[in-house]
């Protein structure tokens, strides 16, 4: 699904150019649940954004679906990304402006869905995620776990083939942090791909795969226990 | 544009009561200021407009040379209207003058009545049509008199006051037909009108009147068709003026001193431009700011326009800042699949709203400002706020929340979505940030530039009004007589007792 060969990508602070990813390989199959680890700066993020297509390699190939995106315009990356990628944050990135319904419905507000079956589909995956009952809420106020659910119901209200999650327990205590996670594992045991990004070694281990990082460059590249298990 | 963008935009100005406030209002004023300073422009623009053809109308003029000064009259003598009746090119020529008509006696109550003495086709040539009774017929029946809807309001309380008399002098004249009001923006305004064989005239005036062979002068306007015959028709009557026995007659020691210069020169200029001639204004007996400097009143549209864009530009770096901090927002919507177009769209739309209100509010503020205005310019100006030109502001209030959402569009579009969502906002872009810099300054700029020009003329208007006349004014009494009343015996009397 995702085939990232020989990619590299680095930023120019000032004078100082930094090394964000240094040519990466990697090969990411339909269906996978992969975690990505690393300590802070080694490029993670940065790798997240270019599986995303909010950024593209300064060198290298990165093959989506079998197309290869080198040079494409972020118009065409966007058509490409539409519907297809969803998206879960440390900082859940609500927008305070919409009830937690509207939010999701944001998600489906740029395709050709209609506004009836937006709502609809908004409302069902707010009552699967369990916070239905807060759908007229202002996101402010629920707490941060319900919050990332209502993140998490946003990025899969399109339906996507491929969710990214950038540290998504991050901001959460342990519990809900358990919580998410778990929601993270049912959703790829339903068949989506799922890429994720955190600090924590323990939810790392849940995933089927652990790529670590360390300076732009992939250190291991691993399969995890929860990959074997029965 | 969805109904959605517009909801969202109103609920973020709502959020920011404060940044609301100050974008609105700021941009309401301007639009205010401009508005107003737009319809003074406006209103001198389109001056003698509402004439039919008035772009073919020709108001003749002359200069007597034997003058040392020379300043140019748009009246001429009369009997130049024969002549241009017969000169080929001219589709039509009459002539009017403002007659000081002694106070006009309704029952026992006294008015006065601007009016006007009018040769024959001078309600044709000035495309004028009756509201009520023949026009044509009661300018030419001795003892009618035409007036128009507010002076029949004025004198009898009614627009409908055909057939009503008046009492001028001793004379009775019967109401013969009603016209609309001229628009305040003309140099032709009248109450009344009579025709030459008013009762008003004297028999052998009447006569004068009609021929000018012993040198009576009018205002005479001509009707040319065709703008290419405006030499040939200026050149005949500048034939016609010096074969004219009062500039045959002129003294061979006068003629000496003019050398090669005529007598008289002539020239034809067009009504839709009579307003600001400056020519004409320089005379001694036209009535001070009775005429407009073009040069004046395009500059108040320049300054206009500056109030304006300093609004604009105070809005559209607020705008900026405001997307500066609402990148994760813009951020979020291209992660879930906005498109250029519709990030576009979202800010054009917010843009404008507040433009749009900005519009309404600036409107509120000028209507509740134009009494003030109009009098400080000394114009009448109701007419500002006709549906033609509230649709026009309407109209200016889109295109400028189009405008000044572009630089907020713009910057909307710079947003990385990657590092915005990730807590790593990005500062925003070198380019866009000269821009909004280079606005900031020409903003200031404007705004102190303006404000200097306001100082100035304030500190002129204080210094002239503050200047001393030469002599003391208070123990002066003012008595505005009427023309015909300075000869009276009445009036010889008072000034002899007045010593």
């Amino acid at each position: 699904m995702l085939k990232l060969v020989s990619l590299s990508k680095s930023f120019t602070g000032g004078e100082v150019k930094t090394t964000a990813l240094d040519r990466i390989s990697l090969d990411i199959a339909a269906g996978e649940y992969v975690a990505i680890t690393g300590p802070s700066g080694c490029g993670k993020s940065t790798l997240l954004s270019v599986l995303g297509l909010f950024d593209t390699g300064d060198s290298g190939q990165y093959w989506f679906d079998g197309q290869d995106i080198a040079g494409w315009s972020e118009m065409a990356l966007h058509t490409l990304r539409r519907g297809r990628i969803g998206f879960i944050f440390q900082d859940f990135n609500l927008l305070e402006e919409l009830n937690v319904a509207e939010n999701v419905e944001l998600a489906l507000a740029y395709t050709d869905v209609s506004r009836q079956e937006r709502r609809e589909r908004a409302a069902a995956m707010l009552d699967k995620l369990g916070v239905g009952h807060r759908a007229r809420h202002r996101p402010s106020q629920l707490s941060g776990g319900q919050q990332q659910r209502v993140a998490i119901a946003r990025a899969l209200v399109a339906r996507p083939a491929l969710l990214l999650a950038d540290e998504p327990t991050g901001n959460l205590d342990t519990a809900h942090g358990n919580e998410v996670m778990r929601l993270l594992r049912q959703i790829n045991d339903e068949g989506t791909t799922v890429v994720i990004v955190t600090h924590s070694a323990d939810h790392a281990a849940q995933a089927g795969r652990m790529v670590r990082l360390l300076d732009g460059r992939i250190e291991a590249d691993a399969t995890t226990l929860a990959q074997v298990a029965p | 544009m969805r109904l959605d963008d517009f909801r969202i935009g109103l609920r973020h100005l709502l959020r920011a009561p404060g940044y609301s406030a100050i974008a609105i209002l700021g941009l309401a004023v301007g639009f205010a200021a401009c508005l107003l300073l737009l319809g003074y422009v406006q209103y001198s623009w389109r001056y003698d407009a509402h004439v039919p053809r008035v772009e073919q109308i020709q108001v003749v003029k002359q200069r007597f040379n034997v003058d040392p000064v020379a300043p140019w009259f748009d009246q001429a003598p009369l009997l130049l209207r024969a002549t241009a009746l017969k000169t080929p090119g001219v589709a039509d020529a009459s002539a009017f003058f403002r007659v000081d008509v002694p106070t006009v006696k309704v029952g026992t109550t006294l008015h006065k009545m601007p009016s006007l003495l009018v040769l024959p086709r001078f309600a044709q040539l000035l495309g004028l049509r009756a509201l009520e009774g023949d026009l044509d017929a009661a300018l030419i029946r001795p003892d009618a008199l035409v007036i128009t809807a507010s002076t029949a309001r004025r004198l009898f309380g009614s627009a409908r006051a055909l057939d009503r008399t008046v009492q001028i002098g001793d004379k009775l004249l019967r109401v013969a037909a009603i016209l609309p009001d001229p628009p305040a923006n003309t140099t032709i305004p009248f109450e009344a009108l009579y025709g030459v064989p008013s009762v008003l005239n004297d028999p052998g005036m009447r006569t004068e009147l009609l021929t000018g062979e012993h040198g009576a002068w009018g205002r005479l306007l001509l009707r040319i068709e065709n703008p290419d015959a405006v030499p040939q028709v200026a050149a005949a009557l500048q034939r016609a003026l010096d074969a004219a026995p009062a500039v045959q007659g002129v003294a061979p020691d006068i003629r000496a001193r003019l050398g090669a210069r005529r007598v008289m020169d002539l020239a034809l200029s067009p009504l839709r431009e009579a307003y600001f001639d400056r020519d004409v204004a320089r005379n001694p007996v036209s009535p001070p700011g009775d005429r407009g400097d073009r040069a004046t009143v395009a500059g108040l549209a320049v300054v206009a326009l500056l109030i304006l864009a300093i609004g604009a530009i105070n809005y559209m770096n607020l705008a900026t800042v405001r997307v500066l901090r609402r990148q994760r927002e813009i951020g979020m919507r291209k992660v879930l699949g906005a498109s250029v177009r519709q990030i576009v769209l979202q800010f054009m739309a917010e843009s404008l709203l507040v433009s749009l209100l900005a519009t309404m509010l600036g409107l509120l503020l000028a209507y509740l400002a134009l009494p003030l205005f109009a009098e400080l310019v000394n114009r009448k100006l109701e007419h500002l706020f006709s549906p033609a030109n509230v649709g026009l502001a309407l109209l200016i209030g889109l295109v400028l929340g189009v405008v000044t959402g572009l630089q907020p569009a713009w910057t909307a579009l710079r947003v990385r979505p990657g590092q915005a969502l990730a807590g790593r906002a990005n500062t925003e872009s070198r380019i866009g940030a000269r821009m909004r810099k280079a606005l900031t300054v020409l903003q200031i700029a404007t705004a102190v530039g303006l404000a200097s020009l306001a100082m100035g003329i304030a500190l002129q208007t204080r210094f002239a009004v503050n200047a001393s006349p030469g002599f003391d004014a208070a123990p002066l009494l003012i008595v505005d007589l009427p023309g015909r009343g300075k000869k009276s015996e009445a009036v010889r009397g008072f000034m002899t007792a007045l010593g």
